[in-house]
């Protein structure tokens, strides 16, 4: 037997044990009673672990030599019996945690007097390095949490696998214990004796729900977040985390549940769309495995393209985005997707209220390679097939996502992914006319370990959005095509430069292209064919950071990214006045640069270890936006357009400077996390009063420019482990604009403005069968313009508005309901019915608020609340085997 | 149009739920909303002047008298005078394509003006009735030949047994620009008023009407920011071709009528 599997053969054991409170425990305290004949010593330690709450972590060879043990042992201390158990042998055994290490003593070299070996030199230093991965499944674990204790005792440091699971550390030569954890998978231990480089591939297994609390106490520290770390203003949310979250229509959504996150605001009901810290809905960047997703919802809004079976975590950056990330002001979305089985086949996939999933993975080679399939599909449309109204019923409505990852592992050193997601889309009716749109993105990377200590990724991104509108009717035939392309390249190092430095380099470039609108019609269409200008550019960047664990307390993450977008030929271009007139135009031919913006961003962080459980931080970060989406409509729709830099639109710039206190309490049950902001914003973008969106006519000419600030402060409490988790989150916020050309050139409220935000989210396991959980929300109503008086243009009433954004909108509430009940498992298949209440109680929330003429009353005018979801009930089964 | 399909969509699909509400809105000082139009038919050259009110106010918008309304086109000013509270207009001034006129209101210490260029009329080939897409209900087609090679701004009125449609319906040629347009004049009935639908036996009529660049501006941003819909983000009062700070418009336009009986 391996040390592995031996080591594997102990974490079965302990997964078997529950245990309530055995930190507080010591080995003198546990009595038990004990009788051995002839048994091994492995035998006395299975006994041991079923009788206490300990567990055992040791080598499997220097157990297995020990044989033939026997003992009398009656209401014992556990001390005592362990010491006459090892009596006879050189194995010493000590306390940590929950755990019991044993380990042979070294046979003692004889001292010579005065020379110390070459080999041993205090200075010595070696590197363990490694990929974290499920057990069951191969997949890799991103942001798995290696915690390195040594005998000593001083010294706690650690580090966290990278997202393709890689993991670096780099220590003095001696003994350690390490210990991994990540959310929903039992905690690994071992004790390394270094004294030369050492891989240690980490083998992580799904832990029992109920055993949670027991790993994480044995941790002795929260999990879900480094307080070590000067990242701050980040969320890392898994699938299991949100599974349980109740959404609309019962569709996991891992989009609507970031929203739940203090600093992270919903648009609205049914727009999966968010504002992050003040910023606008276009100021997220939002990656599928590094691919660039432009527009991230389906169906106007309702819901978000990730198809929740085929993701496998998220990472939200609100602030101090690391380096290599750029080209949007407000936040970082990655979402990276599931690799897929390399042990075994598997499907799983769920039949909802409104849509059906499968996702089918297995290995190519066992152990080597892996696919995954999943596929999604809405069937929205079979109810209109139910309407009596014949020009219903013969609509169209519907999307679909499907997500394909296929990846190899090459050598030991080597690793290649491959993966593409494609979604649609489609609106039409009776096959004669139809708009139809969707992302497309397609990522091929290329992991490469130099040595232990340097690791690189290479990725070859392709991402696409596009718009087609086909009209067929007989004589009236045309289509209109709009496109957003993206072709990029990444190379990325990460160096693990000693034990103190980690060092992340890179380069990335972007060439983007947009056609803003295309349309061809048949001769007699009634519309033109012709083509809007192409817009062609490149976006490079260079950066470098360098994370620097200066003290055990003390940790500073220091780095600077370099951007440069240049905007290329063939294209006109335009000098227009203040009124937004034309003055002239400059032509640019093919591959010309019509421009070059350059744009030094510093992130700046750190982070200070009060104590075991506390640390504050604090960042500074600059981020440019190339890339501008101009909406002036309070739903998504998907021809709003994407807007590349001109010699007129410069790039966006923010700086936002932040500050947080951590505080892990009750051991670590419950995480407090406190952050304030304060963000300023750089040409801002507005469209002019009475702009036409859809126009050939040079944008500029329809848009305002000014600037934005933006501070707040969030708390948030979280309780990540145990029979009841969730949190308690509260943002309390301002965000401003002050464009030239409205509301007087003065500071107005942008519409995002929301003072009070709460969000409270409890997910309950009641027993093996039931989960319950509910969430309620509460913000201030988004600032809107509303009229202050009235007038008739011929015989119409129209509306009188005097400031931009002086209104408000109601006050917005909302309680969910969720419940999952698992069912009959057998051999390999399991299933659960899950069941969903959204807006539970009913509120009326105002998706908008409208003014016209009275019906009742001709002589008056009255407002009108539109509210979209009262009680959606809804439930989906869903299965895995 | 567009805006209007996927928001009768949304409608469509979730059922969702209307109700009047009270809304504390804050009142203003009163503006004058000055609609002035000459066109190239005869006795159609009329000025109104009105004052907005608070949104609590009733729908009463009395005239304004004791303004001087003139219009100038190539130095010749014509007089309107007050024919109704006011309301000032001439029979005298029918208006020609191509010609450029100003309009001038004093009134009390203040001087609006504003001047609009007459385009060559365009008039509607014929006019048909059909049903709307995802929807049954009727909608007028107006079929029209759009002059190649010059801008045309197009604004259309519609009348249903002599009651004038309020939904604003309005186009340019930047994408028709010399074809044979057929637009549907499709609407949101929002106050469900079963007199704004289109029936059989109803009598439709549609003013085909040609305005300059900054009147169908003004038509354009009225129906975008200030017909109180609630799906702009930022509503806005619509951009007018009068200075002085006045609201409304003066418009030199062509007009041209089709109507038929709905089978």
């Amino acid at each position: 037997m391996s040390t592995r599997t031996m080591t594997n053969v102990f974490w079965t054991l302990a997964a078997m044990l529950l245990t309530l409170h055995a930190a507080a425990q010591d080995l003198s305290q546990i009595k038990l009673t004990l009788r051995l004949k002839h048994n091994s010593l492995k035998e006395a330690m299975q006994m041991i672990e079923q009788t206490t709450p300990f567990k055992f972590i040791a080598r499997a060879e220097d157990v297995d030599a020990v044989q033939d043990l026997n003992l009398e042992a009656t209401g014992q201390p556990l001390d005592k019996v362990l010491s006459q158990l090892l009596k006879g042998s050189n194995i010493q055994f000590r306390q940590m945690g929950t755990n019991i290490i044993l380990k042979k003593e070294p046979p003692k070299k004889p001292v010579s007097s005065v020379i110390i070996p070459a080999t041993y030199h205090p200075q010595q230093k070696y590197t363990i390095s490694g990929t974290v991965r499920v057990q069951k499944t191969g997949e890799t674990i991103i942001g798995a949490t290696i915690r390195v204790s040594s005998a000593g005792a001083d010294l706690f440091t650690g580090t966290v696998s990278n997202e393709y699971g890689f993991y670096s550390l780099t220590l003095p030569v001696g003994g350690y214990h390490l210990q991994v954890s990540y959310l929903g998978m039992a905690t690994v231990s071992r004790d390394i004796g270094l004294d030369s480089n050492v891989v240690w591939n980490i083998p992580m297994e799904e832990a029992a729900k109920d055993l949670q609390e027991v790993t994480v106490r044995a941790a002795g520290q929260g999990r879900g977040r480094s307080l070590r770390s000067p990242q701050m203003g980040m969320e890392r949310m898994t699938m299991t985390e949100i599974k349980d979250i109740p959404v609309i229509f019962g569709e996991k959504d891992v989009l609507k549940t970031i929203q739940l996150l203090p600093g992270i605001k919903s648009a609205g009901d049914g727009n999966s769309g968010f504002y992050v810290r003040g910023g606008a809905a276009d100021q997220n960047l939002i990656l599928l495995d590094e691919a660039n997703v432009y527009n991230p919802s389906h169906l106007l809004g309702f819901f978000s393209t990730f198809n929740s079976d085929a993701i496998k975590n998220i990472v939200v950056y609100k602030g101090g985005m690391p380096a290599q990330y750029g080209g949007r002001l407000s936040s970082v979305v990655d979402v990276k997707m599931n690799e897929g089985n390399n042990r075994d086949f598997g499907a799983s996939g769920g039949i909802g209220l409104i849509s059906s999933r499968l996702n089918v993975e297995g290995p190519i080679q066992k152990d080597r390679s892996s696919f995954l399939i999943s596929g999604r599909r809405t069937y929205v449309d079979m109810f209109l097939r139910l309407s009596n109204d014949s020009n219903v019923n013969k609509s169209t409505l519907y999307f679909y996502d499907l997500n394909g990852k296929v990846n190899y592992t090459l050598s030991r050193k080597d690793r290649l992914y491959l993966s593409g997601y494609l979604g649609r889309d489609v609106l039409g009716q009776d096959n004669l006319s139809n708009i139809n749109w969707g992302n497309t993105t397609a990522t091929a990377r290329w992991n490469h370990i130099f040595n232990s200590r340097l690791f690189s990724n290479t990725s070859l991104i392709y991402s696409n959005y596009d718009f087609k509108i086909t009209n067929k009717e007989a004589g009236n035939e045309f289509n209109i095509i709009s496109q957003i392309k993206d072709w990029n390249l990444k190379e990325d190092f990460q160096w693990y430069a000693g034990s103190l430095h980690t060092v992340n380099i890179g380069v990335n470039a972007i060439h983007h292209t947009i056609r803003p609108g295309e349309i061809t019609a048949s001769k007699d269409a009634g519309i033109n064919s012709m083509t809007f200008q192409r817009r062609y550019s490149l976006e490079n960047a260079v950066y470098l950071t360098d994370t620097w664990k200066m003290t055990n307390k003390l940790t500073l993450t220091y780095g600077l990214r370099l951007s440069a977008f240049s905007i290329l030929g063939k294209g006109d271009y335009y000098n227009i006045d203040t009124a937004g007139r034309i003055l002239d135009t400059l032509h640019y031919g093919p591959g010309q640069v019509v421009k070059t913006y350059f744009n030094l961003e510093p992130r700046l962080a750190a982070a200070w270890q009060l104590d075991e459980a506390t640390s504050i931080k604090a960042s500074y970060v600059r981020n440019t936006q190339n890339l501008h989406l101009v909406s002036n409509s309070i739903t998504s729709s998907p021809t709003d357009r994407w807007v590349a830099n001109t010699n007129i639109i410069r790039p966006e710039i923010s700086d936002q400077v932040s500050l947080g206190y951590y505080k892990d309490l009750a051991k670590g049950r419950w995480e407090l996390t406190v952050e304030t902001y304060y963000k300023t914003m750089q040409h801002q973008i507005d469209y002019r009063d009475g702009a036409d969106i859809y126009t050939n006519q040079p944008i500029e000419t329809q848009l305002l420019f000014g600037k934005g600030r933006a501070y707040g402060i969030e708390w948030q409490l979280k309780k990540r482990v145990g029979r009841l988790t969730g949190w308690l989150s509260y943002t309390l916020s301002k965000t401003e604009r002050k464009i030239d050309g409205i509301n007087n050139s003065e500071w107005y409220n942008a519409r995002q403005d929301r003072t009070h935000d709460i969000a409270i989210v409890g997910v309950y396991q009641l027993n093996k069968k039931w989960t319950l959980s509910a969430d309620w929300v509460f913000y201030t109503g988004d600032a809107v313009t509303f009229p202050s008086g009235k007038y008739t243009v011929d015989g119409t009433i129209y509306f009188l508005y005097t400031k931009r954004n002086a209104y408000r909108m109601p006050s917005y509430h909302r309680l969910d309901l969720g419940a999952t009940c698992q069912l009959k498992q057998r051999r390999r298949f399991s299933s659960e019915l899950n069941f969903s209440l959204y807006n539970a109680y009913g509120r009326q929330n105002a998706y908008q608020i409208s003014f016209r003429q009275s019906k009742t009353d001709l002589n008056k005018t009255e407002a009108v609340r539109t509210s979209l979801f009262s009680f959606v009930p809804s439930i989906s089964y869903n299965f895995k085997f | 149009m567009r805006s209007i399909f996927f928001f009768s969509l949304i409608i469509l699909l979730l059922n969702s739920c209307q109700k009047v509400i009270n809304i504390d809105l804050n009142s203003t000082a009163a503006e004058y909303v000055i609609v002035g139009k000459i066109t190239d038919q005869p006795g159609m050259c009329q000025v109104s002047i009105t004052r907005s009110k608070d949104f609590s106010d009733d729908n009463q918008f009395p005239g304004i008298s004791g303004a001087t309304v003139t219009i100038e086109n190539n130095g010749v000013v014509t007089s309107l005078p007050e024919t109704d509270t006011g309301v000032y207009g001439t029979g005298s001034l029918t208006g020609q394509p191509g010609q450029t006129y100003k309009l001038t209101v004093h009134l009390g210490a203040a001087t609006f003006t504003a001047s609009s260029t007459m385009p060559q009329p365009v008039g509607p080939d014929s006019i048909y009735v059909s049903p709307g897409r995802l929807t049954t209900k009727k909608y007028v087609t107006v079929i029209y030949r759009d002059p190649p090679g010059i801008s045309n701004y197009y604004h259309f009125i519609q009348y249903v047994n002599g009651k004038k449609e309020p939904s604003i319906f309005v186009s340019d040629d930047e994408f028709t620009d010399g074809q044979t347009v057929k637009p549907q004049l499709v609407f949101n009935n929002d106050t469900n008023d079963p007199t704004r639908d289109i029936k059989s036996g109803d009598s439709v009529r549609i003013d085909m009407i040609c305005n300059d660049a900054a009147v169908y501006k003004y038509w354009y941003s009225l129906n975008d920011g200030a017909t109180g819909t609630g799906q702009s983000a930022s509503p806005a009062n619509p951009v007018t071709n009068i200075s002085g700070g006045a609201l409304g418009y003066f418009s030199a336009q062509t007009v041209r009528t089709k109507g038929i009986k709905v089978n």
